[in-house]
């Protein structure tokens, strides 16, 4: 007999025998069988003889060998203790419950997550600490199984701890039945996803912001893509971009043909080489392009992105593109602004220079005569000296004139204009230059047509058709008679007026800037204009035209005047 | 009787007719001898090279037709070496431009700078 066990039967035969059989024996004890093994014996007797001193003379009783039950029963026991251990020591939290929603046991999580004590939860049931938003739901789960519908339910729902908080749990509910199928308990499984739906909120709102944001910016935020093969498309990109391209982001997710399509012509070459070069050096990416949309609608677009290889061997640029028209029209109204200020200048300059130089020759003359005018005493010389002085004045006066001539041309906004007829007003001009021609013994041939009517300011007209055929005469050839073609003809929508002569020329490589220059006092006070063509190219240029020039020395001078 | 000669080289009438009187009220010139413009002053000094009758001073002007004062001056170096007198050449201007000034310095063959009007005093430093 296993040592241990001796007291136990001892103990119990001898309740036996002083109770007079009245306390059964019986007990289960262990032997040590031969072989070393344990072996447990169930051993049960009865006293069926006393003498008459009620000491035991007999004992009738079996020993049955119980190793295998007692085997069985440990092992349940263990499996007990083990489903307890799992239940009570889950980390999540595990309960059953009543199918009225009573807790009838949970353990120790539950009780963890949900603030409360064990009895405090045994005390209560499932609906009364759900959230009333979820309780229909749940309550509607519980039913379908109950009534057999589906098997169990999974679902997440809020329950309010002990103290007033939200605890979100991941719940999954499977019913036990007994043999006849009727329903016993819920086990339920209870999952804390409260982090897990604070990050999933946190992440929606993100996501939000996200939206917000990239559909109120004016243009789009995308992400492109650049294969090996040549093949390229738009994976993503913000709401923006049908306003900037009438496109959609499907219509460009897999390829972005579509979008290649709209760019102008002219631009693609450079757009697309930009992007190689991005995709090469893996450098930032830059660069404004126009689009073509329908109904003629030509937007200039600004495009900046960020290149990332990938491991397939293509690129990835996330970037940012948006419409620049208004601002490259404002660059351009600046830089016709800047064209327009720097023409200004020049014009001050030349000012400046008439000024500087003109006035004060005259003046100078002025003040040189008035000191002579001290030491000279004779009658005739001083005569002679007053000639002069009236001399300086005029000249001083018609400087000034000429003076304001040259500012009134530029300021004068509304030139007043009034219909006229070319050919009319050339001959006017050649008559007034008859004497000079006739004196050179110069021919004109007029080919203007009769019909020719120019909307223009008479007196400007009038001055520039007498100062390019003065000009040709002045230049003419001594060695032949001059000969000056006049013709008039229609280039590209322009009235020009052309005026050959067979003069000496004018080597245009030195003398160009100063044909229409100021210093030109050819025939200081013979022209009326002193400052012969300077003026004239102003008043061409103020009525909207411009001035060519061809010349070949000892061959003759063309001057042509394209007219608005 | 060695002349003294003076050439102006100047197109306005009024300024010339003023020199002239200044010149000669003062005694400053024996001889004047005027071109209204660069051209002409060259044609005289390739065709007249005579030592008495080329002058002894040149005053320029910067303004002219048909070949100006920067012109001349351009000229006038080619021909130089082959003149038998050492003429110095002075520009005179109206023109108070720095620009032209500061030109005028940088041809090594002007000998300076005048402002018109000229002073009785200006050219008799220069004498």
């Amino acid at each position: 007999m296993y040592a241990e066990d001796l007291p136990l039967i001892t103990e119990n035969i001898r309740k036996h025998i002083e109770s007079r059989a009245e306390i059964p024996f019986q007990c289960q004890v262990r032997f040590v069988h031969k072989n070393g093994s344990i072996v447990w014996i169930f051993c049960t007797g009865h006293i069926t003889e006393w003498d008459e001193a009620n000491n035991p003379i007999r004992l009738i009783g079996f020993a049955m060998d119980v190793s295998k039950q007692k085997q069985t029963e440990d092992s349940f026991k263990i499996s007990q203790d083990q489903f307890a251990g799992a239940f009570e020591f889950s980390a999540i939290g595990m309960a059953l419950v009543s199918t009225e929603g009573k807790w009838l046991k949970v353990n120790k999580q539950v009780c963890e997550l949900l603030g409360y004590t064990e009895q405090e939860l045994l005390a209560t049931t499932f609906q009364q600490i759900t959230h009333p938003d979820d309780l229909e739901l749940d309550l509607l789960h519980v039913d379908l199984v109950l009534k057999g519908s589906i098997q169990n339910y999974r679902m997440e729902k809020r329950y309010f701890h002990k103290n007033g908080s939200i605890i979100w749990g991941l719940l999954s509910v499977s019913l036990v039945r007994d043999i006849d199928g009727c329903p016993l308990h819920f086990i339920s499984q209870i999952e804390d996803v409260t982090e897990k739906k604070k990050i999933e909120d946190e992440i929606k709102q993100r996501d939000i912001l996200f939206s917000r944001l990239s559909d109120q910016i004016p243009g789009s935020l995308y992400q492109f893509q650049l294969f090996p093969n040549g093949r390229s498309c738009v994976p993503f990109v913000t709401k923006g971009v049908w306003e900037l391209f009438q496109l959609r982001a499907e219509d460009i997710k897999d390829d972005s043909s579509l979008l290649f399509n709209k760019i102008c012509k002219e631009d693609f070459e450079g757009f697309y080489a930009s992007i190689l070069e991005s995709f090469h050096t893996l450098k930032r990416w830059e660069y404004e392009f126009r689009v073509q949309l329908s109904g003629d609608q030509l937007k200039w677009i600004h495009g900046i992105s960020q290149p990332e290889k990938q491991p397939d061997g293509s690129v990835l640029w996330h970037g940012y593109v948006t419409d620049i028209t208004h601002r490259k029209q404002t660059e351009q109204e600046l830089v016709n602004s800047f064209n327009i200020i720097s023409n200004q200048n020049k014009r001050l300059i030349n000012f400046a220079h008439i000024v500087s130089h003109n006035l004060r020759s005259h003046s100078g003359n002025l003040e040189m005569i008035l000191d002579l005018l001290d030491t000279i005493k004779a009658k005739e010389e001083r005569e002679k000296m007053m000639e002069s002085l009236k001399s300086i004045s005029a000249s001083l006066s018609e400087t000034i004139n000429n003076l304001n001539e040259v500012v009134s041309v530029h300021t004068n906004k509304n030139v007043y204009t009034e219909p006229l007829n070319l050919k009319k007003c050339l001959e006017k001009a050649l008559s007034t230059l008859a004497e000079e021609i006739n004196t050179k013994g110069g021919t004109i041939t007029d080919n203007i047509p009769d019909d020719i009517i120019l909307q223009y300011n008479p007196d400007y007209l009038q001055s520039i058709l007498t100062n390019f055929l003065s000009n040709s005469i002045k230049y003419s050839d001594p060695e032949r008679k001059p000969a000056i073609t006049i013709d008039a003809y229609d280039e590209n929508g322009q009235l020009v007026l052309r005026i050959a002569d067979n003069g000496i020329g004018i080597n245009l490589e030195r003398h160009g800037e100063k044909l229409f220059g100021l210093y030109k006092t050819f025939h200081g006070n013979k022209d009326a204009k002193g400052l012969g063509l300077f003026l004239t190219k102003n008043q061409v240029e103020a009525m909207g035209g411009h001035i060519e020039v061809e010349s070949n020395i000892n061959a003759g001078t063309v001057f042509k005047v394209y007219f608005v | 009787m060695r002349r003294n000669t003076i050439c102006i080289i100047d197109d306005d009438p009024i300024y010339v007719f003023t020199l002239k009187t200044m010149i000669r009220i003062h005694n400053l010139f024996d001889h004047i001898i005027v071109f209204d413009n660069g051209q002409e002053a060259l044609q005289y000094f390739q065709t007249s090279p005579h030592h008495d009758e080329l002058p002894d001073l040149v005053l320029l002007d910067i303004n002219m037709p048909v070949m100006d004062g920067w012109e001349f001056i351009d000229e006038f170096r080619n021909i130089k070496p082959k003149l038998s007198k050492q003429m110095p050449v002075y520009i005179v201007s109206s023109s108070i431009n720095e620009a032209d000034i500061t030109k005028a310095q940088s041809y090594s063959d002007v000998a300076g700078y005048l402002v018109k009007p000229l002073k009785v005093a200006d050219l008799q430093n220069i004498i």
